[in-house]
């Protein structure tokens, strides 16, 4: 199983198949993939990926061209491969999917014929949308996505209180927080 | 429809758990169905130093401070909302942003606030080819005045409104109440003297004239609705 959290690339023109790459124990299982393009998939990476360089990996499904992911050098963090949160992509069902790697400058294609509908989405949820800007704001070394617990104290929290239900419980509607605020920022 | 990536300051994030005008557009900022909610580590720090300066005041409970956090932080967990940290350097740049807008009065924002624009400009530059506008969301004037300079993103200030009759987009100045002229009796000849003059809003049409004396959500007539197409 997958040693981190499960992270949805979400698309709405694809709400159909889902195909995992879930990084563990220096191998990495792509499961919509035969065994031999997976071992062609870890063996690309184990030879070229760079240390600190991104590797350009992109997927056509059918005839269109699926967005590019890109996966950082964050793949080598760990000296083993690992993906550091397993990517989620949507894939048409019966569909020839092509993955596309350029690697270290290198570029190799994978083509697969298999037929991952029936073996995912059984287990999977659908999520509702698919975001481009996550993904590269992912892939780019420039940005770190904070996780809630390190930014609060994870004992402190109700983890069941959800926006809505936090408005309904509150005791005033309307509290002047942006005085608040501008009177620290300008006061 | 492009994506629409939302970066929102602390006026944007606190004003989500309360009330205010420009509740109607940041509610439909949060449905739109395309729209992917980040913010850098100072808004959180900043809403949260907010809500406890609404503690202070008694405006509202510590017990209720902590739920509005534990909401704050499931929207997080759950990837409603994106918290980004920089992981190169950004005091340099922040510095430039400053020298670039903190000499005008009209563009003066707090310091650390540099780190919004820069922010902006890195996601923009980061999705630029990509199908995707990076809308900065903001009450804070003197901010949104200096983002409209910036080439790379679009900036929204949420207390945007029609006045109520829709010939308008307005900001309005909510701080700046219609007061009438304030006079009192002469104590040597008993005639009455203006003391203050009168301060009409500011918040009117330019178009029909109507006007908004007292710029409040209880009386907020606007009828404004975000053209999200406008971004696309």
């Amino acid at each position: 199983m997958s040693r981190t959290s499960e992270l949805y690339y979400r698309r709405r023109q694809f709400d159909t198949a889902i195909a995992r790459f879930d990084g563990f124990g220096g191998v990495i299982a792509t499961s919509i993939l035969k065994e031999e393009e997976e071992n062609k998939f870890n063996n690309a990476l184990q030879r070229d990926v760079p240390k600190d360089e991104g590797t350009l990996f992109s997927v056509t499904v059918g005839d269109e061209p699926f967005v590019g992911l890109i996966l950082t050098g964050s793949l080598r963090e760990e000296e083993a491969y690992n993906f550091k949160d397993p990517l989620t992509i949507y894939i048409p069902e019966s569909q020839r999917t092509i993955f596309n790697m350029t690697i270290g400058g290198k570029s190799f294609q994978i083509v697969s014929d298999r037929d991952i509908y029936k073996e995912q989405t059984s287990k999977t949820e659908v999520p509702p949308l698919f975001s481009e800007a996550i993904v590269r704001l992912k892939a780019s070394a420039k940005f770190q996505f904070l996780e809630a617990s390190r930014l609060f104290n994870k004992e402190k929290i109700d983890r069941s209180i959800t926006l809505t239900e936090f408005k309904m419980l509150r005791k005033k509607k309307d509290v002047p927080i942006e005085s608040y605020l501008f009177q620290e920022r300008y006061e | 429809m492009s994506e629409i990536a939302f970066l929102l300051d602390a006026s944007a994030l606190a004003r989500i758990f309360y009330d205010d005008i420009g509740k109607t557009n940041l509610d439909n900022i949060l449905n739109y169905p395309d729209s992917i909610l980040y913010t850098p580590e100072i808004g959180i720090i900043e809403t949260v130093s907010a809500l406890l300066a609404a503690c202070n005041s008694k405006d509202i409970s510590l017990k209720e401070y902590t739920l509005a956090v534990s909401a704050h932080y499931n929207m997080i967990e759950k990837e409603e909302l994106n918290v980004l940290s920089l992981t190169d350097d950004y005091v340099q740049d922040c510095i430039s942003i400053l020298e670039q807008y903190k000499t005008k009065p009209e563009k003066g924002f707090n310091g650390m606030d540099a780190i919004y624009i820069l922010l902006s400009r890195m996601i923009a530059h980061t999705v630029s080819g990509a199908n995707v506008t990076v809308v900065f969301v903001t009450s804070d004037t003197k901010l949104y005045n200096a983002c409209q300079e910036e080439p790379s993103f679009k900036t929204f200030h949420f207390w945007t409104c029609d006045l109520g009759c829709g010939h308008i987009e307005h900001i309005p100045k909510k701080f700046a109440k219609e007061k009438p002229a304030r006079y009192a009796k002469c104590n040597n000849c008993g005639a009455q003297v203006l003391v203050e003059e009168a301060h009409e809003s500011p918040n009117f049409c330019t178009i029909c004239g109507k006007l908004c004396p007292d710029c409040s959500i209880d009386v907020c007539p606007s009828t404004y609705s975000i053209d999200f197409r406008r971004w696309s």
